[in-house]
C-alpha cells in the first residue's frame, strides 16, 4: 500500500499517508491557512528545522567571533600554521550558488511536469554537492602531490583558529553530505515514478534545505576565510 | 497532464550572487584601506548574498508576512548578540 508521490508509508493502510500537496490524497488542495496560506505541513516542518539549525550555525559562528577577538594574535593563528585557500574555496562558493540554480531549475520543472528537466536538473545538483565535499576533502587532506590543511600543520586543537576552522566547515559540510544523500533518495524516487508533479511538493522543502546550506556557506565564507585574509594579523576581528 | 511550461532559471538572482562573490574578492585583496570599513563592507556584502539567497531562490519574499519576521528574528537576534558580546572590538574597529 501506497500513496503516490513522497508521501511516508504508514503501516495502517486506512492511514495511508496522502499524496504530497493534497491533505486528503483526493486531490483537494490544502486549505487556505491565515498565517503560512497553502504551505504544505512539510514545508512548515522544513522552515521550522531551518530557523533552528540557522541559529545552531549562529551560535558557532558567534563562539568564533568571541574567540577571534578575545585571542591574542599569537595564540590565534601561530606562524607554522597554513593560510587558508581563499580562490579555491571562492570556487566552491560559485559551485554551491549554481547548484542553488539548478535545484530552482529542478522544482520549477517538477511543478510543470517536466520529468527529464526535472531528473537532469536534480542529478547535476547532487554532482555540485559531490564536488563541493570532492573540494572540500581536498583541502583538508589533500590529493596527488598536493598537501592539504592538515598536512601542512593545520590541527585541530592546537589554536583556536584551527578548532574553529574544523568545527564550522565540518559541520557545514554534514550538511551539505545530508543534502547529496536526500537529493540521491528524491532522484531516485522520482525515477521510479511516472508522474514528478506529485514530488514537486516534497522537492521544494528539499530545495529549501539545500538553499539554506548555500546560504550558510555565503556567511562561513566571509567570516571564516575572508576578514582574517583581507584583514591581515594587526585586525582585531 | 498541463501544456510543457518554459523553464526560467532564476538568471538574474544568480548574476548578483556571482557579481558580489567577484566584489568580495575584490575587496579581500584590496591594499589595506581602513580596517573597520574593510570588514563592515565584507560583512555588507556576504548580508547582501544571504538576502538573494533568502528572498530569491528560498522565495521569502512571496511567504507570509509571519514567515518573513520569523526569518527575520532568526537573523536579528544573533547580529544583537554579536554586538553586544563585541562591542568593545566593533568600537575599536569604527
Amino acid at each position: 500500500m501506497g500513496a503516490p508521490g513522497f508521501s511516508s508509508r504508514h503501516p495502517d493502510p486506512s492511514l495511508a499517508a496522502p499524496a504530497q500537496g493534497t491533505p486528503d490524497g483526493a486531490g483537494r488542495p490544502w486549505p487556505e491557512e491565515r498565517l503560512v496560506g497553502r504551505a504544505s505541513l512539510l514545508k512548515v516542518g522544513v522552515w521550522a528545522f531551518l530557523v533552528a539549525d540557522a541559529l545552531s550555525f549562529a551560535g558557532l559562528l558567534l563562539a568564533y567571533g568571541v574567540l577571534r577577538v578575545t585571542t591574542p594574535e599569537a595564540l590565534w593563528h601561530p606562524p607554522d600554521e597554513p593560510a587558508f585557500g581563499v580562490a579555491f574555496t571562492a570556487a566552491l562558493t560559485f559551485l554551491l550558488i549554481v547548484s542553488s540554480v539548478t535545484m530552482v531549475v529542478a522544482v520549477s520543472a517538477a511543478r510543470a511536469h517536466r520529468r527529464g528537466a526535472a531528473l537532469t536538473a536534480l542529478a547535476l545538483t547532487m554532482l555540485g554537492g559531490l564536488l563541493f565535499l570532492g573540494g572540500q576533502a581536498f583541502e583538508y587532506f589533500g590529493a596527488a602531490g598536493h598537501p592539504g590543511l592538515i598536512a601542512r600543520g593545520l590541527h585541530w586543537g592546537v589554536s583556536p583558529r584551527a578548532t574553529t576552522f574544523f568545527a564550522i566547515t565540518g559541520f557545514h559540510g554534514l550538511h551539505v553530505a545530508a543534502g547529496v544523500v536526500m537529493l540521491g533518495w528524491f532522484l531516485l524516487r522520482t525515477a521510479r515514478r511516472g508522474s514528478v508533479a506529485q514530488a514537486a511538493d516534497a522537492l521544494e522543502a528539499g530545495g529549501l534545505f539545500w538553499h539554506f546550506v548555500d546560504l550558510v556557506w555565503i556567511l562561513v565564507f566571509t567570516f571564516v576565510y575572508l576578514v582574517p585574509d583581507a584583514a591581515g594579523s594587526a585586525l582585531p576581528l | 497532464m498541463s501544456a510543457p511550461v518554459p523553464l526560467r532559471p532564476p538568471w538574474l538572482a544568480f548574476a548578483t550572487l556571482a557579481a558580489l562573490t567577484a566584489a568580495e574578492m575584490g575587496v579581500a585583496g584590496w591594499s589595506r584601506p581602513r580596517r573597520g570599513a574593510l570588514v563592515a563592507l565584507l560583512i555588507a556584502l556576504a548580508v547582501a548574498k544571504a538576502a538573494v539567497v533568502l528572498l530569491s531562490f528560498m522565495d521569502v519574499a512571496r511567504e507570509r508576512r509571519a514567515l518573513k519576521i520569523t526569518v527575520l528574528v532568526t537573523f536579528l537576534v544573533p547580529a544583537a548578540l554579536a554586538v553586544v558580546l563585541m562591542k568593545d572590538a566593533i568600537w575599536r574597529l569604527g
